[in-house]
């Protein structure tokens, strides 16, 4: 008789398993241990298989002590799409196009940023201004080109503005990347 | 409900006095079972049995082990593992100084909460309704009627 009581633990344990895969390892080897001890204790003073079903009935379904064992869990947070194409696009023309194309490659990105729920309009009106700063420097570097007989720290001078008409698309792409996804 | 036996509102045949009770559970058996452990620690098994033996407290019993890491971890149990003259050896679980605080302010949280719903449940709180505000002079009912 007390090996068919002993059975029932055992199909309980078993089907208690199953139902908590989901749970964090800790937590699934406490409750399994907990529940393998109270029926340890319980099964032991059943005579009958009658006795040892109302154990298990009285113990509850596995499913309802596995989901309280996970109601204190944070609730996974919804899964974020990746970047779409038009994102990766308008990155890419920002920061690879801004190389090869100053100001006006950036620029196509930035008209693509608005295209995407991907930033809000302050995102893209704040890329704008860094691509001002290099709208500006151009402007900067034609009325230079404009001096004539220009001294030679002029040359310096053009070298920093032509460095930042081509740094700010990477640098606009750049703020563009790290900021969080809009709501 | 008041009318009840008190075996019959724990044990309720209408299941939305069993949904309500469900409810009330819930929340208080934490409390309850912090409670049981005032009077010094206890073996998991025999706090999951005098919760059992009390009428309409728990459901089932197994979700009582789940409760009760959950009290480890909020730092307001301990347990330790004892000797058992039979068998393995037994878990067992004891207030920590914050556990006896909340047990403090649970008690007296209740004890005023039992009231303000018993004098509602019964009635007592409404017995004399507020009048709804009446125009005291017909000059009043002019001007908001402007």
């Amino acid at each position: 008789m007390m090996t068919d009581v002993t059975r029932w633990g055992q199909a309980y344990l078993a089907e208690l398993d199953r139902a908590s895969l989901a749970l964090p390892a800790d937590r699934r080897a406490e409750l399994r241990e907990q529940i393998g001890s109270h029926l340890d204790a319980e099964l032991a003073a059943c005579a009958s298989d009658a006795d040892a079903q109302a154990v298990l009935a009285r113990l509850g379904d596995p499913a309802d002590l596995v989901a309280e064992a996970a109601a204190d869990l944070p609730v996974p947070a919804p899964a974020r799409p990746g970047p779409s194409v038009v994102e990766v696009i308008a990155l890419l023309l920002m920061g690879l196009g801004g190389v090869g194309l100053p100001l006006i490659a950036p620029a196509m990105g930035v008209l693509l940023m608005r295209t995407t729920p991907r930033w809000t309009a302050a995102q893209v009106r704040r890329t704008w201004l860094i691509l001002g700063v290099g709208l500006l420097a151009l402007l900067a570097g034609f009325a230079l080109a404009a001096i004539p007989n220009a001294p030679n720290i002029a040359i310096a001078v053009a070298l920093v503005l032509i460095f930042i008409i081509v740094a700010v698309g990477p640098m606009a792409a750049m703020y563009a990347a790290t900021r969080p996804r809009a709501a | 409900m008041y009318d009840m036996e008190p075996d019959e509102a724990m044990n309720p045949t209408d299941p939305a006095v069993g949904e309500a009770l469900d409810r009330l559970r819930r929340g208080a058996l934490e409390s309850c079972v912090l409670c049981i452990l005032r009077v010094g620690p206890a073996y998991s098994h025999d706090i999951v049995r005098t919760l059992a033996g009390i009428p309409g407290l728990v459901t089932s019993e197994g979700t009582v082990y789940p409760l009760l890491s959950r009290l480890r971890r909020a730092g307001l149990v301990q347990t330790h593992w004892q000797e058992s003259p039979s068998g393995p050896p037994r878990r067992y679980y004891m207030l920590t100084d914050e556990g006896a605080r909340a047990v403090a302010s649970f008690t007296r949280a209740w004890a005023s909460f039992r009231h303000a719903v018993d004098s509602v449940v019964s009635g007592a709180a409404l017995g004399s309704p507020r009048p709804a505000p009446t125009p005291q002079h017909p000059l009043d009912t002019t001007m908001e009627t402007r």
